[in-house]
């Protein structure tokens, strides 16, 4: 506030004299201590404006404004004298300029010690300040120098601030395992690519994640997915978490000052938003650090209290302080709720010896409202029942821990499961679990039941014992001996192996060094079973042994020979059976010509004159595609034992026999192309021929024959060369290794063919021409046949202008093309013989232009 | 039988095959072997040394049209190259048609009538488009749009003749360059399709455009109309008839069988409606001939492999036209 010389104030005047002068007076500051001020002059006034303040400021506080503040105006009034001389002496008035000053400089620094970068204080504050000066500076000075840092008295924004809730400690410590810094963070890291949005879905999709995954990070990942689960569910449920979490950081940041708070909280406005707090983040840094710096903070003890349980806390902090209206109804409730749960431990405490189960519900109901040692000792003296019964059982290589449900019904029932000294699982409200111990050793498993958390009664199972077989196990055959190998589990120290004879007589066999044996004691072509068992240390000296692995054995003797093979066929497939032979596969081979072996007994690898391998079967059964076969029908059965193999006698596909079917004949001239349909099984034809009858067979002596293959047929066709006149039969059956199907018959004709020629007569019988019918043969009835433009097709396709009777004159007829026919005429002689077809040598000459 | 007749044919400037551009032989360019790396270049045939690059090495033997920018084969530039274009409407055989004449003479089937007759598809566009049409042809009937580049073949009819070079140009209307460089034209005609020219006035007045000839020129290309898909239509004709005669077993082109089926061919085309057809060739072109074939033949039996029947005459006749066959007047018939 400057000093200025206004000799007569106006209305606006007085009242700022009133907040500047009289009001500070009034509240205690003394007037001497910045006479400027009271005088309303500048710091580097005159003496001339010295002598009119000291007239005209001590009339104003005469006027009927000022009149009113009696206690200021009289202590002006007393102070007036000093005053005077101290402004009239240009000395002691520079001495007082310098203590103004002076004074200036040290609230300035008091001021920016409570600012520390911030953009104002509140008014509580100032009056704070002032307050706390006793005097030594007034309100005006407090905001000049908040103006002279550039700051304001400002009130901060309202925020709802959330107690810290067991949720939010609870999310702080597994963020903490995890190695994120905030609840923010990983939700925008793992559950959502857009800040807040977060959804059911992608919290069951990251829950289904992790499941497949094991470990301390993988559990505090959990919990904090089961929180926020839970926050989701409630509304504003998510946003308070985020609240709590983000406020916290920000007070905080207080420690740090101002600008660290406005910068944290203008960092992430998403985070802001998602919090439920002011989008601007001024506002936000502003409200927070007022919060820290300027206020009482009982509110939030009472709230923290009441978060926490500890209702008789929570109700001190209400107590000892003067409450207005609203917080007395508070008060009053939150004692009534107090003196309710207390009566209602005092009748649990009376219930524990007759009804423990009610006793322990009712300590748990007062415990879900308050927080008292009292209930946790009261839930001690009343826990629950142990389970009725604990088996443990050995399952593949783990135990299988089961027990029954305790009986017991308050609170939420959980089971701790233990092998001796070890916890293997806590909190667990599973019925069952597996468990791998040590290996050999008797075990047995405790298994307590927990209330809440609170240890109850335990039960206990019998003694088990894990042990495992040995792995790897495998047994080979030689002619002579039969050799097993295997590893040991860990934990083994070996195994033993008893062979059982089909007559059931057992024998030990000795291993080497634990991991194998040779046994030669066997007979050829007998089967034995091997019992290997793993063996274990155990307890007390007392080896245990696994339950042991049942493997077969044999020595192969001589191959013996499939005699009964037999061949049928079903569509596309060939189906074969024999009686089969245990142990030993047998191999189906096709000869590559068809021929098979004599059954014999030879080294397996020259069991290759057999043929190829189309099948191996050791269950008496193959099928075959036909296509495998490629066109051979012999099938020869190899049993093979060791290095020798059996041949035995060779059985034959027999594929039906039956007709091609649309069998067609294509005459061009002299060729002719026959074309048919393939019965699914052929794969050969036999195609014969003959004149002038049908073949009686398809080894019809008088007929011509060729055999033509499937592939043959699809590649170039059967073409016939077939050039005599006359009815050309033609016959097709399939035939298979000798074989012959029905035959199937077709006839094509080859029309005798008659030359004639046409040619110009002589140059006197102008506009004549002759035809001569040439050849041995008896020439047919012949029409001579004109058209204009184009050849005639057919007899009727034109003018008929000759005819030749059959026994007509072989000497060259004349005749002549009709005048009224347009040139260029095309002649065509067509024979009226349907066997005999008429060609001439030269048909360019057939042209009359 | 006469003796054959020989027509000598004349050197001239080739036309590129792709943008039709006549260049000298010499002005072609060509390409560094891959073995100069990144220092390989192009360079004009003249300035080759000895056969070699400018780096002193063989360079790749197919030349490189300076105008387009093209490879085209040696054979094709040094060779006497022929332009057959083929047309046709869409549909009516034209690629089948083509793709089976040149398989049918590079598989050896002519071997019979012309003994070490050999077909080989130049560069590797034309290796490409044969494979897809020999593809086309052996495995399905159905048709498809060709591109635009020419198919190059290499025909020697006996194993030491001269090599005929040919572009064939397959496409439903002819471009206009190709037309301009033609040295044949066959026109596909489909039986029993729509009655009417089958677009011979629309070819005729393109090819004088493309030639710069008077509207009513008479066109001296051959012209060779060929009725495909015979193997529909076989039930219609008379057994005696030319188009179901075998082929005259002779080491030519036999003119008295060609003008047997080109009459019996045209009076099947005036019966089918196609009167205008004939009567547009006749008109236009001072040399054409009508043939009947059939590249897949009736295939309804279910065999794999097709059975071409007169494919080869178009281009035997073509052949025996631009005199690299000989002709013979009469026919030689098999004995009967």
């Amino acid at each position: 506030m400057a000093e200025t010389d206004l000799p007569g104030l106006r209305e606006a005047d007085v009242r700022a004299y009133l907040d500047e002068v009289i009001t500070p007076v009034e509240t205690g500051w003394a007037p001497h201590r910045n006479l400027f001020r009271v005088y309303r002059l500048p710091a580097d006034c005159t003496a001339d404006e010295v002598d009119s303040a000291l007239t005209s400021i001590p009339a104003l506080w005469g006027t009927t404004e000022l009149r009113e503040h009696t206690r200021a105006v009289e202590r002006l009034r007393r102070g007036h004298p000093i005053a005077a001389r101290t402004l009239g002496d240009p000395r002691e008035r520079s001495v007082h300029r310098t203590a103004v000053a002076a004074e200036r400089t040290a609230l300035a620094k008091v001021v920016d010690q409570f600012l520390r970068s911030a953009p104002g204080m509140p008014a509580a504050a100032v009056t704070a300040l002032v307050r706390q000066s006793a005097g030594r500076w007034s309100r005006p000075d407090v905001l000049a120098a908040l103006e002279q840092h550039r700051a304001v008295e400002r009130e901060p924004t309202s925020l709802d601030i959330p107690p810290d809730t067991p949720q939010s400690r609870r999310i702080t410590d597994a963020l903490a395992d995890l190695g994120i810094p905030s609840l923010w963070e990983y939700l925008t890291r793992n559950l959502s690519s857009a800040g807040p949005d977060v959804h059911a879905d992608a919290l069951r999709r990251r829950r289904v994640h992790l499941r497949t995954r094991r470990g301390a990070g993988v559990e505090a990942e959990v919990t904090v997915l089961k929180i926020v689960e839970q926050a989701l569910e409630e509304p504003e449920g998510l946003s308070q978490l985020l609240r709590h979490e983000f406020l916290t950081e920000l007070s905080v940041a207080v420690l740090l000052g101002y600008q660290e708070v406005s910068f944290l909280a203008a960092a992430e406005p998403q985070r802001s938003v998602a919090s439920g707090l002011p989008r601007d983040p001024d506002t936000l840094a502003y409200a927070v650090w007022c919060r820290r710096t300027h206020r009482s903070d009982w509110e939030s003890d009472y709230r923290q209290a009441v978060a926490d349980g500890r209702l008789h806390a929570a109700l001190g902090v209400l107590s000892s302080r003067q409450l207005t209206g609203d917080w007395e109804r508070v008060r009053d409730a939150l004692a009534a709720t107090v003196d309710r749960l207390a009566a209602d431990l005092t009748a649990a405490r009376e219930l524990e010896d007759t009804a423990p189960e009610d006793a322990a519900a009712r300590y748990l109901a007062a415990g879900r409202e308050l927080t008292d040692p009292a209930i946790t000792s009261g839930l001690h003296r009343c826990p629950a029942m142990a389970p009725a019964e604990v088996s443990a059982q050995v399952h593949h290589d783990a135990i299988v821990v089961t027990w029954q449900e305790s009986t017991s019904t308050a609170g939420r029932l959980t089971y701790r499961v233990s092998r001796g000294g070890t916890v293997i699982a806590d909190d667990t409200d599973a019925l069952a679990l597996s468990d791998v111990p040590p290996f050999g050793v008797p075990t047995s498993y405790t298994v307590q039941t927990l209330r809440n958390g609170v240890p109850g009664g335990t039960a206990h199972s019998g003694e088990v014992v894990l042990a495992p077989e040995v792995l790897d196990l495998v047994v080979e055959s030689t002619m002579l001996s039969v050799h097993g190998r295997w590893r040991l589990p860990p934990g083994a120290v070996g195994a033993s192996v008893t062979r059982i004879a089909p007559s059931g007589d057992t024998a030990e066999i000795t291993t080497l060094d634990g991991t194998g044996f040779d046994d030669t004691a066997v007979l050829p072509g007998v089967q034995y079973r091997y019992l290997v068992r793993a063996r274990y240390p155990g307890r007390a000296g007392e080896p245990e042994d696994s339950a042991g692995l049942t493997v077969h054995g044999e020595c192969p003797g001589n191959p013996r020979q499939v005699d009964d093979l037999r061949a049928g066929l079903s569509g596309d497939t060939v189906e074969l059976t024999w009686t089969r032979q245990s142990g030993t596969p047998l191999v189906i081979r096709v000869p590559h010509d068809g021929v098979a072996p004599a059954p014999q007994v030879l080294r397996a690898a020259d069991a290759v004159v057999a043929g190829r391998v189309v099948a191996v079967s050791d269950t008496g059964r193959a099928s075959v595609p036909l296509s495998d076969l490629a066109g051979q029908r012999v099938l020869v059965p190899v049993s093979v034992s060791g290095p020798l193999a059996a041949i035995g006698p060779a059985t034959r596909v027999t594929p039906p026999l039956e007709p091609v079917s649309g069998l067609h004949a294509r005459r061009f001239g002299p060729q002719v192309v026959l074309t048919w349909q393939w019965p699914m099984w052929a794969t050969d034809v036999r195609v014969v021929w003959r004149l002038d009858g049908p073949p009686s067979g398809p080894l019809d002596p008088q007929a011509t024959a060729f055999e033509i293959s499937r592939s043959a047929y699809a590649g170039r066709g059967a073409r016939i060369t077939a050039t005599l006149p006359g009815e050309h039969w033609f016959g097709v059956s399939v035939v298979d290794s000798g074989r012959f199907g029905p035959m199937v018959t077709v006839c094509s004709t080859r029309l005798r063919e008659v030359r004639y020629s046409v040619r110009r007569a002589a140059w006197w019988r102008r506009g004549e021409l002759l035809v001569t019918v040439h050849g041995p043969e008896p020439a047919p009835d012949i029409a001579v046949v004109a058209k204009s433009g184009s050849r005639p097709l057919t007899p009727e396709d034109g003018v008929e202008v000759l005819r030749l009777p059959a026994l007509g004159p072989s000497e060259p007829v004349r005749f002549r093309v009709p005048r009224h026919l347009r040139r260029p005429v095309f002649l065509r002689a067509f024979s009226l013989d349907e066997t005999v077809a008429l060609t001439h040598p030269a048909p360019h000459l057939l042209v009359v232009p | 039988m006469r003796a054959p007749t020989w027509n000598v044919p004349t050197r001239r400037v080739p036309a590129c095959p792709y943008c039709h551009t006549r260049t000298p032989a010499k002005a072609y360019l060509r390409q560094c072997a891959s073995r100069c790396g990144e220092t390989a270049i192009e360079f004009p045939v003249s300035a080759a040394r000895k056969g070699e690059c400018p780096h002193g090495r063989a360079p790749m033997a197919r030349r490189v049209c300076p105008a387009c920018g093209q490879a085209v084969p040696r054979e094709y530039v040094e060779g006497h190259p022929k332009v057959v274009v083929v047309v046709g409407a869409e549909g009516s055989g034209k690629s089948t048609w083509l793709a089976s004449v040149i398989r049918r003479v590079a598989k050896g089937h002519l071997d019979d009538r012309f003994p070490g007759m050999s077909l080989d598809v130049l560069g590797e566009k034309s290796r490409l488009r044969h494979e897809r049409d020999r593809v086309l042809v052996a495995e399905t009937v159905l048709h498809r749009t060709t591109g635009p580049e020419p198919l190059l073949v290499s025909l020697r009819v006996r194993p030491r003749a001269r090599a005929v070079v040919i572009a064939f140009h397959d496409s439903a209307d002819g471009t206009a360059e190709s037309l301009a460089h033609a040295d044949g034209l066959v026109l596909a005609v489909e039986p029993r399709t729509m009655p009417g020219d089958a677009g011979i006035a629309r070819l005729a007045d393109a090819v004088r455009a493309a030639r710069g000839l008077r509207p009513d020129h008479r066109i001296s290309l051959p012209l060779a109309v060929v009725l495909t898909k015979l193997d529909t239509v076989w039930d219609m004709l008379d057994p005696g008839s030319p188009l179901l005669r075998t082929v005259p077993r002779t080491a030519g082109y036999a003119v008295s069988d060609g003008v047997d089926v080109h009459h019996e061919t045209a009076a099947w085309l005036g019966r089918w409606g196609k009167a205008d057809l004939i009567r547009g060739a006749h008109t236009a072109f001072r040399r054409h001939r009508c043939f009947a074939a059939t590249a897949l033949g009736d295939r309804a039996d279910g065999r794999r492999e097709p059975v071409p029947y007169r494919v080869e005459d178009p281009l035997l006749w073509l052949l025996a036209e631009f005199g690299a066959l000989p002709t013979f007047r009469g026919a030689e018939r098999t004995s009967s």
